[in-house]
């Protein structure tokens, strides 16, 4: 090893620096994920992609025919975006989402259709059911 | 208790190889570049603000890059990185500049500014070498006090740690999150057709958790490096894949080299180079 040529005014600098700068490093996000601090410039949370697909609801459509069968509903083929429709046309996030998705699938499918669905959304605690199939989405 | 002051007082003089540092240095600027550059560009803006931007972060992330007074460039760097991380980012409400793999990249630059990354790999270095052949002394050693490399291997850490803590609940756990966070890249809100996906998904989810929780830890033992860098390096390269991480994947690997002994990193580019450990001056530790 080399002579340190450093001091020890600058020796005592760099140990508070690094101190300082370990301390704020490792402990700092546990402000804002364990206490429930808010977070800000200097103090950030180490959350990716935690709000990322929230509220993305997963839907299964199916129509009922009048002899009782059920056939699935491909809601991109009905309402014609094909199936390279661009993502913000294929992701429904929220219920509400889903509802009035359903609204425009009755009006395509024709006023006698019975469309149901079983819908599940992604909420803060993981897969939430939304909607059953025993719901009629179409108003006669 | 005394032999961990010792070894921090020794820690606080410690000097090794500076390569390690300047290729973080030269990494670290290329990442800043692909990540604002383009965004910057003067014909985008109109206020004044900008073009006070525009010339300060470009000189000095090329002097940094090419290490012309890489200190000062590399100090230059860090602040105009701040201002655009705090003054238009957080108080001018300019959202991407707040994430946190910008973070994570701007955070990196202010540490790295406190290591001699300009003393390897930089036209200061040539400056030196071409000094020393005039005046017929020898090159000085590519080597400097590395007290504040630790500060960027902990940053790297508290990412893994820190997003392990987070993970820990049952929406993620379950594998729900993981399954929703695909959905929203690839399917949308259409039912996946890939039969066991929910099982795929429960099981990724289960593995990054626990590999985020060993990786702060084992990161640090350097006889596991051969594998565990490498197997971290693929991790973020999969995840590079799979989902848009923009510039936090190749972040992490240029993160990785603050865990690495900077000797063996010097040693590397010897072989690479086809010369004899001499360089750096002194025999390895």
């Amino acid at each position: 090893m080399l002579p340190d040529p450093s001091g020890p005014t600058l020796r005592a600098l760099r140990g508070l620096v690094l101190a300082t700068g370990l301390a704020f490093i490792l402990l700092v996000p546990g402000w804002v994920q364990i206490l429930g601090g808010r977070p800000g410039p200097f103090v950030r949370p180490w959350r990716m992609y935690s709000g990322v697909g929230r509220d993305l609801c997963e839907v299964r459509y199916e129509q009922r025919l009048p002899d009782g069968r059920s056939v699935a509903v491909d809601r991109l083929e009905v309402l014609g975006l094909g199936p390279n429709a661009p993502m913000f046309q294929r992701e429904l996030v929220g219920v509400g989402a889903v509802r009035a998705d359903a609204r425009r699938l009755c009006q395509n499918l024709g006023p006698a259709a019975d469309l149901r669905a079983t819908v599940r959304c992604a909420g803060p605690q993981g897969w939430a059911p939304a909607i059953g199939p025993e719901e009629p989405l179409c108003k006669r | 208790m005394q032999a961990l002051i010792d070894r921090w007082r020794a820690h606080l003089v410690h000097e090794g190889s500076t390569r390690a540092v300047a290729l973080m240095r030269i990494g670290f600027v290329l990442l800043v570049w692909s990540r604002y550059a383009d965004e910057i560009l003067p014909f985008r803006h109109r206020g004044w603000d900008w073009w006070l931007l525009v010339p300060a972060f470009f000189v000095a992330t090329t002097a940094m890059l090419f290490g012309v007074q890489t200190r000062l460039a590399t100090v230059a760097t860090a602040c105009v990185l701040a201002t655009m991380y705090g003054v238009f980012g957080w108080l001018g409400g300019h959202e991407p500049w707040v994430h946190h793999h910008t973070y994570l990249l701007n955070i990196g630059v202010v540490w790295l500014a406190l290591t001699p990354c300009g003393r390897s790999f930089s036209v200061d270095r040539w400056r030196a070498v071409r000094h020393a052949e005039i005046t017929g002394a020898e090159p000085p050693p590519e080597r400097g006090p590395l007290w504040a490399v630790p500060l960027l291997a902990a940053q790297c850490s508290a990412v893994y740690l820190w997003s392990a803590v987070d993970k820990t609940n049952v929406r993620f756990l379950s594998g729900d999150q993981l399954e929703s966070i695909l959905m929203h890249f690839y399917s949308g809100s259409e039912p996946v057709s890939v039969p066991g996906f929910a099982t795929v998904c429960l099981v990724a989810s289960v593995f990054v958790v626990l590999v985020e929780y060993v990786l702060p830890v084992a990161l640090f033992v350097r006889r596991w490096h051969p594998w565990v860098v490498l197997f971290a390096m693929l991790f973020h390269g999969v995840l590079y894949v799979a989902i848009p991480v923009g510039t936090f994947t190749l972040t992490m690997w240029v993160y990785f080299l603050a865990y690495v002994d900077p000797e063996a990193v010097h040693r590397f580019v010897d072989q690479l180079t086809g010369r004899p450990y001499a360089t750096s001056g002194l025999t390895p530790r």
